[in-house]
């Protein structure tokens, strides 16, 4: 299956679970000319009022400095990995089952498909963890 | 489309920037006061005196030996400054302010935990802490001048320490942001050849004390995948004698700095004599592609420069209480957080976390608790407390004299928040322009001289002498409200030596494109291209508009590039959009337009009709395409990225170059078919 597997850097960032928690710190990044491919956010559950904001990709040192700014950092807990494919039905499912064959425990998974492609972000819990996964994907 | 059509559309129109000011003038108490009051210092330091005007900078430091040549240029563009003359940064930022100093805090450590007390080092236990750490780095790391460290460290007190104790050995330090991921620290202990990492367990960031000495481990290792080995790696820890860190020691690689202390307890470590252009720093810059380079930065010449634009330009004196809000890990907190305000023995202010933690109005608790009086950060920081606090300035009894913007065009409605609302109407506000590779400000206002014109840079700063060239190397006159190119004429005693290690990538990058005679010895022939474009009023205030990356100039005209795709993508078809310049007799350059549609939508032309009128309707009609092409699919690199240099490359009949690791190689053959006909 012809896939393109990559590591990313994920910066998460806190929010204010209020009106317009999320669209200050985006605003933030917007101004510093971030193009971004991936936004998650959600509340906090153990840390009420507050939520988290997960982003990628930062390019170039001046992004990068405005979003520390902001408050973000690069994820200690996630080491991700972008996986894009042509989408078919159970593709997620194919790939979720081989990582789960090589008995690699999954952080995170998001998954979206646009047009013909589909795009998966994989969270991990450990460096080797993603290393593994991302040469178990590009054989697939 | 006619020239006339062309040129009947304004710049601001284009460019989405805004237009002039009136200028707002320093109080009388801030001229009172000022270490520069004197306009004469624009002529000192006018053409017909350089190079040696910069003399009254290298005044200010303590010399081993006086210099013999002010500026060599035998090997141009790699300027050296000072030759003959020998110091040492760790020495002018310490030990000569001891004398008179000694119980002076040099620097302010803010936790980001308002909980924890602040620390207050003395320049005497910032001399004792810097010896000790020295001797860490000398006696049991074996580092010797001119060796390379990596430091990837955190905004706490033990950075500026780490930095000067590599300073006082003649050590070449890299500090990477913290922020970076291990990869990417890597990627600079690999380039810079480092042995040794100095690290950190851990620090607060929004509230949380976030594990940072996992990244030394992946660093390490990405770096041994590249038979690049660390030896050592020195833990710094949060809590002195309390690990912070789940990320376990490694035995015979890691050792707690801590610990090693006991060992050097009372070591004091005498300041090597080092050569003016012996290398002192290197900082990597980034684009937003492409490899990592290290800038390198000289002893002498660097010192010089930024203790003096320090002193003249953010107005430090000995008894200021200075804060940048920037963080060392950038070139910014090198420069005027460290060695600039050290050098002058001011009391400057490392703040460890996000300024809006806990709330918008940390800045400003911070700023009365500690008195105070010079401020210095970026538009994000300033955007980011005005909307999450326009009014928590009010709330707190602080003054500032001076502040600082620097990062970025700020506009003109942010600038007046910040002068009226954070500077209370009382301060100087220096709006700074400079990058990473110039070592400290290129374009700004003298805070007491010149007037501050909100959105404007100001002119060159002193020994500073811009220039705008279109793309044909032709000077574009201040007041035409055309932009182009800004360039330096003269080289400057901050200004990076080379690229560590790429010489050639030094010279292609920022002196090729204008250099009249490449094998010239002449500094008037090597003219520095910044990158960035800008526009020069009458006044000679400089507007930046951005990178020249992200623009194409038709007929002395800006067209952001992003504002054009974001055009053609308002059309409903539109998946994917690119745009590449092509060069064009009258205009100079014109933007072709690359459209891949969504699926199940056909190209027509029709279609490509909406999308020209679409461009035309959003921007004006001098952003009209020459071309749209709608494409079955873009060239990408395996990450996905569109390669705009193979469409202009097409576009321009020119070598697309090696296109086989592109994701879609095959692609080139069909756009170059469609656009080229063969």
């Amino acid at each position: 299956m012809d896939m393109i597997v990559e590591h990313v850097d994920v910066w998460a960032a806190p929010i204010k679970d209020e009106p317009g928690g999320l669209a200050n710190i985006l605003s933030g990044l917007k101004n510093a000319g971030a193009d971004l491919d991936f936004i998650i956010a959600r509340r906090a559950p153990e840390q009420p009022g507050k939520g988290v904001v997960f982003v990628t990709p930062l390019r170039g040192d001046t992004e990068v400095s405005a979003a520390a700014t902001l408050g973000f950092n690069v994820t200690s807990s996630l080491k991700s990995l972008r996986v894009e494919g042509n989408n078919k039905p159970g593709v997620a499912a194919m790939l979720t089952e081989k990582l789960a064959a090589a008995r690699i425990n999954l952080h995170s998974v998001s998954a979206a498909v646009i047009g013909a492609r589909f795009i998966l972000y994989i969270g991990f819990d450990s460096a080797a963890d993603a290393e593994k996964a991302a040469k178990l994907l590009e054989k697939t | 489309m006619s020239v006339k059509e062309v040129t009947e559309t304004s710049e601001a129109e284009i460019a989405v920037h805004w237009g002039e000011e009136e200028f707002f003038h320093p109080s009388p108490q801030f001229i009172a006061q000022a270490n520069m009051t004197d306009p004469g210092i624009l002529e000192r330091f006018g053409l017909e005196h350089f190079p040696n005007c910069f003399k009254e900078y290298a005044d200010l430091l303590t010399w081993y030996e006086y210099w013999h040549t002010t500026l060599d240029t035998s090997d141009a563009p790699c300027f050296k400054w000072f030759v003959g003359g020998r110091i040492n940064a760790s020495y002018n930022c310490v030990d000569r302010h001891l004398a008179k100093n000694r119980n002076k805090t040099a620097v302010h450590f803010v936790p980001e935990p308002e909980g924890e007390k602040i620390e207050h080092v003395t320049y005497q236990e910032l001399h004792v802490r810097v010896n000790e750490f020295a001797a860490i780095l000398r006696d049991f790391c074996g580092l010797k001048a001119g060796d390379t460290v990596t430091l990837h460290m955190p905004m706490v007190a033990e950075l500026p320490i780490t930095m000067l104790a590599c300073a006082r050995l003649g050590v070449i330090h890299s500090q990477v942001f913290g922020g970076f991921s291990g990869k990417a620290c890597a990627d600079r202990i690999i380039d810079s050849g480092s042995n040794v990492l100095v690290t950190m367990d851990a620090y607060y960031r929004s509230g949380q004390l976030i594990d940072h000495k996992e990244k030394a481990d992946v660093a390490v290792a990405e770096a041994a995948k590249e038979k690049q080995k660390v030896d050592r790696v020195l833990v710094w820890q949060r809590y002195p004698g309390r690990y912070s860190s789940q990320t376990p020691m490694v035995e015979g690689r890691d050792f707690f700095v801590n610990d090693l202390l006991k060992r050097y307890y009372g070591a004091r470590i005498e300041p090597v004599s080092m050569p003016a252009e012996a290398p002192l720093f290197l900082m990597y810059t980034s684009g937003t592609t492409g490899k990592p380079k290290g800038a390198q930065h000289s002893t002498g010449g660097y010192l010089a420069y930024v203790t003096g634009t320090s002193k003249y330009i953010q107005d430090i004196h000995p008894e200021d209480v200075y804060w940048c809000l920037a963080d060392i890990g950038w070139i910014t907190g090198h420069s005027y957080i460290v060695y600039g305000p050290l050098a002058l023995g001011a009391s400057s202010v490392v703040y460890e976390g996000v300024p809006t933690h806990p709330d918008a109005g940390r800045p400003w608790r911070i700023a009365q608790d500690l008195g105070v009086n010079i401020f210095h950060t970026a538009p994000t920081s300033i955007r980011a407390l005005r909307k999450q606090g326009p009014d928590e300035p009010r709330k707190y009894d602080y003054h500032f004299k001076h502040m600082t913007t620097v990062g970025e065009p700020i506009e003109p409605e942010v600038w007046k928040w910040y002068y009226h609302t954070v500077g209370k109407g009382e301060a100087a506000v220096c709006d700074t322009w400079w990058q990473t590779e110039n070592g400290g400000f290129l374009c700004s206002t003298l805070p007491a001289i010149q007037p501050m014109k909100p959105g404007s840079a100001g002119p060159g700063v002193p020994g500073i002498h811009p220039i705008v060239y279109d793309d044909d190397g032709n000077v574009v006159p201040p007041g035409t409200g055309k932009a182009g190119n800004i360039c330096i004429r003269n080289p400057w005693p901050g200004s990076f030596q080379t690229i560590w290690r790429d010489r050639d990538r030094y010279v292609s990058q920022y002196y090729e494109k204008y250099c009249k005679d490449p094998k010239s010895k002449r500094w008037q022939d090597w003219p520095y291209m910044t990158g960035d474009a800008a526009v020069t009023a009458a006044d000679g205030y400089v507007r930046i508009l951005g990178r020249i990356d992200d623009v194409i100039n038709v007929s002395g005209h800006r067209l952001g590039t992003k504002e054009i795709e974001s055009a053609a993508m308002t059309v409903a078809e539109v998946a994917e959009a690119a745009v590449v310049p092509v060069k064009h007799e009258l205009k100079g350059k014109e933007p072709d337009l690359y459209i891949a549609l969504r699926p199940g939508c056909a190209p027509s032309d029709e279609l490509a009709g909406r999308i020209r009128d679409a461009v035309v309707s959003e921007i004006g009609a001098i952003a009209r395409p020459r071309k749209v092409w709608i494409v079955s699919d873009m060239p990408k690199t395996r990450s996905g990225k569109i390669m705009r240099r193979v469409l202009s490359a097409i576009s321009n009949n020119a070598d697309v170059g090696d296109v086989m690791t592109l994701a879609n190689p095959e692609i080139v053959a069909d756009i170059t078919r469609m656009v080229q006909g063969k």
